[in-house]
């Protein structure tokens, strides 16, 4: 249904293919419902000592946590999620370079894709592009993109429906973020 | 052991004898593949700062031309690519370490330029007004004589140094519901 890196390919989209993702979904629902759960459950078993025990246990008793709930479900999805945080928050904590590398990429990436015709590029272009515009903010959006991208996100007719997919959920993320949105919406419209 | 050898891996990297360079290119990019699934940590320790800058010579030599084979090339593009996604903190590291420019210059065939003006952005006037400041013949030229393996690491690479995309979109829910 959709490609590996990310963008949404309608054509191998069935009924089936959906109701198996819904399934999954809510799958990985209870299975994050019960990880809310589970920890501190697992963990008053394991901690047996009492509560009030001098406070250089509390040390080692942190430092398994980590340990319990990778263990207790092995929930992938968790972790993963984890991680991204960590990811989003380490780069948000350094301001300085990701603004530069982003002021200095993202007009590129544009020019890339309105210069490439090869799919896979035009897929790995689009993907940045996507990725930048969900972590910029208002003020980050205004500094790396031109308002006149919108007509190249709109000008789908000579590009595979892979790319616009991918373009569409690039708009929507500006159209939701811009104070533009009114005027990109007319525009798009 | 190769926490020992590694600084004289690195400083290989900056001779000028091609051949032995090659070798150290490939040193790093085995340890790479090698470590970005076994244990994260050592990775991290090893592909540090300093690390990256020796590489970053590499691929944007003061010279004009990089001293390495085009496939050599690809290959450490594919490395940094695998250590970005490995780790946060390489991926911050390359950051520091100004892989933008790198990256800029194998996109666009030029340096960035030094002196920062948002008004450059997408007002050139010989430019298709699309997104940059540069023409897009210019970028269209580059890309036209780049080796395409090149190109796709390189946009792999600014793909990996981007923030992950946000959770709980259909998207996400897809490349979970598909481990990918």
């Amino acid at each position: 249904m959709i490609l590996q890196d990310g963008v949404f390919d309608h054509r191998g989209y069935t009924e089936k293919s959906l109701s198996r993702m819904v399934k999954a979904k809510a799958k990985a629902d209870r299975a994050a419902a019960r990880q809310t759960v589970q920890p501190p459950l697992v963990a008053a078993m394991v901690v047996s000592a009492p509560v009030d025990e001098p406070s250089p246990d509390v040390g080692p008793a942190e430092s398994q946590t980590p340990d319990v709930v990778e263990d207790s479900g092995g929930n992938v999805a968790v972790l993963s999620k984890e991680t991204s945080l960590d990811r989003t928050e380490l780069l948000r904590s350094k301001p300085a370079v990701v603004g530069r590398f982003m002021q200095l990429i993202v007009p590129i990436l544009i020019d890339v894709y309105a210069a490439s015709v090869i799919t896979p590029v035009r897929v790995k272009t689009l993907t940045g592009l996507l990725k930048a515009v969900s972590f910029l903010d208002v003020d980050g959006l205004k500094r790396v993109l031109t308002v006149s991208f919108r007509l190249l996100c709109c000008n789908a007719s000579d590009i595979s429906s892979v790319c616009s997919r991918g373009e569409l959920r690039i708009v929507h993320f500006i159209v939701k973020r811009s104070p533009l949105a009114c005027h990109w919406r007319s525009a798009i419209g | 052991m190769i926490r020992s050898v590694w600084p004289i891996i690195r400083n290989c990297l900056a001779y000028s004898d091609q051949r032995l360079v090659e070798f150290a290119c490939l040193c790093v990019i085995r340890v790479i593949d090698s470590y970005y699934r076994a244990s994260t940590e050592n990775l991290e320790s090893l592909v540090d700062v300093d690390l990256i800058r020796a590489v970053n010579q590499l691929l944007l030599p003061a010279g004009g031309s990089p001293l390495i084979a085009p496939n050599t090339y690809t290959l450490l593009l594919r490395a940094l690519a695998t250590s970005a996604r490995a780790s946060p903190k390489i991926t911050v590291a390359l950051l520091e370490a100004d892989i933008v420019d790198t990256l800029y210059q194998i996109l666009t065939g030029v340096l960035p330029s030094t002196h920062e003006s948002s008004e450059e952005q997408g007002s050139a006037m010989e430019g298709q007004g699309l997104g940059g400041g540069l023409a897009d013949m210019t970028v269209m030229e580059n890309l036209a004589h780049r080796p395409k393996d090149q190109v796709e690491e390189a946009l792999s690479l600014v793909s990996e140094l981007m923030p992950p995309l946000p959770k709980g979109t259909l998207i996400t829910s897809y490349l979970h519901f598909h481990n990918l």
